[in-house]
C-alpha cells in the first residue's frame, strides 16, 4: 500500500516527482531517469560522441540534477534544463583534444556511435532509413531523433526540450518526415 | 523491398484511396523508433547508473561550481607545448564556493585520469575524490592545499572536501 508521501509516479507532473525525490523518495528519482534518459540518449546522439562519452554526458547530467534539485525553480521546464546540461556537456566532451576536429581524421574516435549502413540491421529499408536520419541535418534531425525515443515522449516534452511550441511540433513532423522520405527514396510521387 | 507496402511512404496517391499522412508518419515514426532501439539502445548500464546516483544526493554539502574549464574557456586548438604528445594536454579545471577556490590540473593516460588540485581559501582537513559507484578515495593535504588523487576512472568525478572549520564542500560534477 502506498503511503501518504508517495506519488503515483507514472502519471505524475515533473514538480510533484521533484519535490518527491527532493524528499527522498527513490521512486520518484527513477521515474525522472525513466523518463528523460531516452531523450537525454537520442539528443547526445547527434554529437556523434561514443557510446562511453554519451553515457558519461548523460551519467553527469543526471548527477548535475541532483546537485541541482532544490534549486529547480520551476520544474515544470525540466526538460529544457536536462537539455541544456546536456548539450553544454557534449560539447565539453567533443572539444577534448583527443577527439577529431572538424577536417581531422575520424576514424581516430576509438568507439564511435552507431554509424549509417553498417548496423545489424536484417532489412534493407530500415538501414537506408537509419542513414537518411543522419543526413537530414538539424533541426529536422534533432526533432526527429528525440520523437522516436524509448519511451515514447509526448509532444510536451519534446517542445519542453527544444524550447518549441507544443502546436509547432505536429506541423514540423511532418515537414521534417517528408524530407526523410525523400532522402530514403521513399517518396514515390517526387520521383 | 518496396515502399508500396509498408506503409512508409506517405501519402499514396492513385491507390485505393489516400492514406491518412499522419497515419504514415505515426508509422514511420515507429518504424524508426524499432530501428534505433536495435542498433543504439539506451545502454541498461546506464539506467541503472542513474538510478543508482540517487544514493549519492547530498543536501548538506556546500556546491563548489565549475566556473571555469580549459577545455571550453580555451581557445579550440590547444596550443600543445614542445614535445607533448596528442591527447596529453593537462586540462584545468576551478571551481568556486563563496570564499573557497580549488584549482584542478587534469592528466589523462590511457582508461585513466590522475588530478593534482590545490584548495585555497579555506583550510582542509581532508580532501576525497568520489566516483559512481565505488567508495571515496581519500587523499592527503599538504602545505598550501596541494593534493594529488590518481588512478580515477574517466567519467564524473567530484571532490569531497571536509574543511577545517567543520563545512562539507563538495565540487560540481565533471566528466574527465
Amino acid at each position: 500500500m502506498l503511503g501518504p508521501s508517495c506519488v503515483v509516479v507514472d502519471d505524475a507532473s515533473n514538480s510533484e516527482l521533484v519535490a518527491a525525490a527532493v524528499a527522498g523518495d527513490q521512486k520518484a528519482w527513477d521515474a525522472l531517469v525513466d523518463r528523460y534518459t531516452g531523450l537525454l540518449w537520442n539528443l547526445t546522439r547527434q554529437y556523434r560522441l561514443s557510446t562511453a562519452d554519451a553515457s558519461d554526458v548523460v551519467q553527469t547530467t543526471w548527477l548535475r540534477l541532483l546537485e541541482n534539485l532544490t534549486r529547480i525553480s520551476d520544474p515544470e521546464r525540466l526538460a529544457g534544463w536536462l537539455k541544456t546540461t546536456a548539450s553544454r556537456e557534449s560539447l565539453r566532451v567533443s572539444r577534448r583534444t583527443d577527439y577529431p576536429r572538424p577536417g581531422e581524421d575520424f576514424t581516430s574516435i576509438p568507439d564511435d556511435g552507431p554509424a549509417p549502413g553498417q548496423q545489424l540491421l536484417d532489412d534493407e529499408l530500415g538501414a537506408i532509413l537509419w542513414e537518411a536520419l543522419a543526413q537530414l541535418g538539424d533541426p529536422c534531425e534533432r526533432l526527429i531523433r528525440l520523437l522516436i525515443s524509448d519511451p515514447p515522449p509526448s509532444y510536451a516534452e519534446v517542445a519542453g526540450m527544444l524550447d518549441m511550441k507544443v502546436g509547432s511540433i505536429g506541423p514540423t513532423r511532418q515537414r521534417c518526415l517528408t524530407r526523410l522520405r525523400k532522402l530514403a527514396g521513399l517518396d514515390r510521387s517526387e520521383s | 523491398m518496396s515502399a508500396g507496402g509498408t506503409g512508409l511512404g506517405g501519402t499514396d496517391r492513385g491507390g485505393a484511396g489516400e492514406v491518412s499522412s499522419e497515419a504514415a508518419d505515426d508509422e514511420l515514426i515507429a518504424r524508426l523508433r524499432r530501428i534505433a532501439g536495435q542498433v543504439d539502445p539506451v545502454p541498461q548500464s546506464l539506467l541503472s547508473a542513474a538510478r543508482a546516483a540517487f544514493a549519492l544526493r547530498d543536501i548538506d554539502a556546500r556546491v563548489a561550481e565549475l566556473v571555469r574549464d580549459s577545455l571550453v574557456d580555451a581557445p579550440a586548438t590547444p596550443v600543445r607545448a614542445a614535445g607533448t604528445a596528442r591527447g596529453e594536454e593537462a586540462r584545468m579545471l576551478s571551481f568556486e564556493a563563496a570564499g573557497t577556490a580549488i584549482e584542478c590540473e587534469v592528466m589523462a593516460r590511457a582508461g585513466e585520469r590522475d588530478i593534482r588540485g590545490q584548495l585555497s581559501g579555506s583550510q582542509a582537513a581532508t580532501v576525497a575524490a568520489e566516483v559512481a559507484g565505488r567508495p571515496p578515495v581519500s587523499v592527503s593535504v599538504g602545505a598550501h592545499g596541494w593534493f594529488t588523487v590518481r588512478g580515477l576512472p574517466p567519467g564524473p568525478f567530484r571532490l569531497r572536501c571536509q574543511l577545517a572549520d567543520g563545512a562539507t564542500l563538495v565540487t560540481s560534477w565533471t566528466s574527465v
